[in-house]
């Protein structure tokens, strides 16, 4: 995928992402890069990031075997269900309930996506509407560069041309394989976020402030200048996958191979890190326990931030809070990019900070079906109500208080 | 998944009820009046089937079979319960019954765990019919895993019928 104009000098490409790994970036620089890199600089700049060859990388970003097979199979009931639906005359027709236009939508992601058996998770909500029909490609504990390296959405838009590709990749990549450890450092000294210029702009043009910004001076305390260079890293891939949707990688609405197509991201919740595995004794939450004792917990956030030397709670919450805050912030700035290309909202973002709450988890990452079901819903109201001109960003906790749906 | 498993159940079931009806024809009493009867009941059915041949074994081995093929039987209604009851989890909007089918998982898992005890003390009470002493009563198993399967298959049931009401 390149672009119309001339392609960017290669060493000062190479300059650039010397400068983005060393958290030196500008985000002038930032925006000039951006529409240069292609897939080799994507999997170049990752093995800096992680100090890991490719075939390492790609190692520890592998899902294991029984976790692939049961993602295939709960992707595969879905699908089956979906060929079902769409078959019978269903893209022709608005729904019979409310009248509401028929959408097919796509959805690539991970375990907030497809969370296999124990969960309902926010697609299984939204493939309960009537008038969305759901194809799902998502994993539980797939990393963002694994969707992109293995492209199987390219080639599930171009044969279902979708209304809607929703999109939801970073938290693996961030956690996975104990990388949140990589990212932080134990004094409580850094002053990287002070030398990301790209951080401090997503700070500044936040779409929300942080609701607890003395949390979020704290967080950023402890976090080194690798997770900066991710936070860059992960805009980089999705500018690349969105672009190359929208415009074919040229940047040009016209150039774009599915026309009207709308894209949603999310960007998780503040997640808290926790080892605990008893949080109560309502026997209807036994799955609670379940997924605590068995299914990884602790061993994302709070076990990794120990090995590196930070033990107090609070301290471990604020380092993921303002990971997750920036995040975010990040994701928005990915709508706006492409509202200002393309001149609409064609990039959504569903903002689900704040709403899972402190008593709403399954485990360190994953929220309680219920809540899972309230980020559902911010989705739903995204695909029948997109705001082409209005704001980009469906906030799960103004839906809550709205209850619309 | 769920259509192969739907046809071992249906197999195994077949099978099993064969060999119950064989029990309740030559003996008046079946597989299940064993599972929930007391220590004298339960002694005096061990015994009957001990002492009643059927071709060239005994109503005994009979139950001994059935019992082994109840550990098939088990895994494969498990299995169903877990798969229906998953399937049907992804169509439950209503938050407090897709709860309740989540639930249903683990009492699967209960059944099963309960199921596999009751069979252990019906096959060491086979070895030793007509033993008032070494007869291991299983009624207090059997009743609660009735009961629960008869909730778990009410709640996958109700969904089902409130989810075509709602088509």
């Amino acid at each position: 995928m390149t672009n119309d104009h001339e392609p960017m000098d290669p060493d000062k490409k190479d300059c650039l992402i010397q400068k983005l790994l060393n958290n030196q970036i500008t985000v002038s620089e930032l925006v000039e890069l951006r529409p240069e890199i292609n897939e080799f600089d994507l999997s170049g700049i990752i093995q800096h990031i992680y100090d890991l060859n490719l075939e390492q990388v790609r190692k520890i970003a592998a899902l294991a075997p029984v976790m692939a097979k049961v993602d295939a199979l709960k992707n595969s009931q879905r699908n089956t269900r979906f060929i079902k639906k769409v078959k019978n005359n269903f893209r022709k027709h608005t729904a019979k309930h409310n009248g509401l236009k028929n959408r097919v939508v796509v959805v690539e992601g991970d375990s907030w996506f497809n969370y296999p058996v124990l969960l309902s998770d926010v697609i299984d909500w939204v493939a309960m509407e009537e008038n969305i029909a759901v194809y799902s490609l998502a994993s539980g504990g797939d990393w963002l560069m694994n969707m992109l390296s293995a492209k199987k959405y390219v080639e599930q838009l171009s044969t279902l041309q979708p209304d809607v590709f929703i999109i939801s990749g970073g938290g693996n990549d961030l956690v996975g394989n104990r990388r949140i450890a990589a990212m932080v450092t134990h004094k409580a000294d850094s002053k990287e976020f002070e030398h990301s210029a790209f951080a401090k702009y997503l700070y500044q043009n936040a779409a929300n402030p942080p609701d607890k910004p003395e949390d979020f001076k704290r967080g950023i305390q402890f976090i080194s200048k690798d997770f900066y260079a991710l936070l860059a890293f992960f805009q980089l891939q999705y500018y690349f996958i969105i672009n190359g949707i929208l415009t074919g990688g040229k940047g040009k609405a016209e150039n774009g191979k599915f026309p009207g197509i709308q894209i949603i991201t999310q960007g998780y919740d503040y997640a808290i890190p926790s080892d605990k595995k008893i949080t109560g004794y309502n026997p209807l939450k036994w799955y609670r326990l379940f997924a605590r004792t068995f299914l990884g917990h602790g061993g994302w956030l709070k076990t990794p931030l120990q090995l590196r030397g930070i033990y107090d709670p609070e301290d471990q919450r604020k380092i993921v809070y303002a990971m997750i805050y920036l995040f975010n912030e990040m994701m928005i700035d990915i709508g706006r990019i492409f509202t200002d290309m393309l001149g609409e909202n064609r990039v959504f973002h569903i903002d689900s900070r704040g709403s899972v709450g402190k008593n709403g988890w399954t485990d360190e990452l994953h929220p309680l079906p219920q809540h899972f079901k309230k980020t559902a819903a911010a989705f739903i109201h995204c695909i029948n109500n997109p705001n082409k001109n209005g704001t980009a960003v469906v906030k799960v906790l103004k839906q809550q208080e709205g209850g619309q749906q | 998944m769920k259509k192969i498993l739907i046809l071992a159940f249906v197999i195994v079931c077949g099978v099993m009820s064969f060999q119950g009806n064989i029990l309740q024809k030559f003996s008046g009493k079946g597989i299940i009046n064993l599972e929930l009867a007391n220590k004298d009941t339960g002694t005096e059915i061990t015994s009957l089937w001990s002492d009643t041949l059927y071709g060239d074994q005994t109503l005994l081995n009979l139950a001994q079979k059935n019992t082994h093929l109840d550990f098939l039987f088990i895994l494969v209604y498990v299995l169903l319960i877990m798969t229906l009851s998953n399937a049907q989890m992804q169509r439950e909007k209503t938050n407090w019954l897709n709860e309740l089918l989540r639930f249903n998982l683990f009492l699967a898992f209960l059944i099963c765990s309960l199921d596999v005890i009751e069979n252990i003390r019906l096959l060491h009470s086979f070895q030793h019919p007509g033993n008032l002493t070494e007869f291991w009563r299983t009624d207090f198993i059997a009743w609660p895993k009735f009961l629960i399967v008869g909730w778990v298959i009410l709640v996958y049931l109700f969904s089902v019928i409130k989810g075509s009401f709602n088509k």
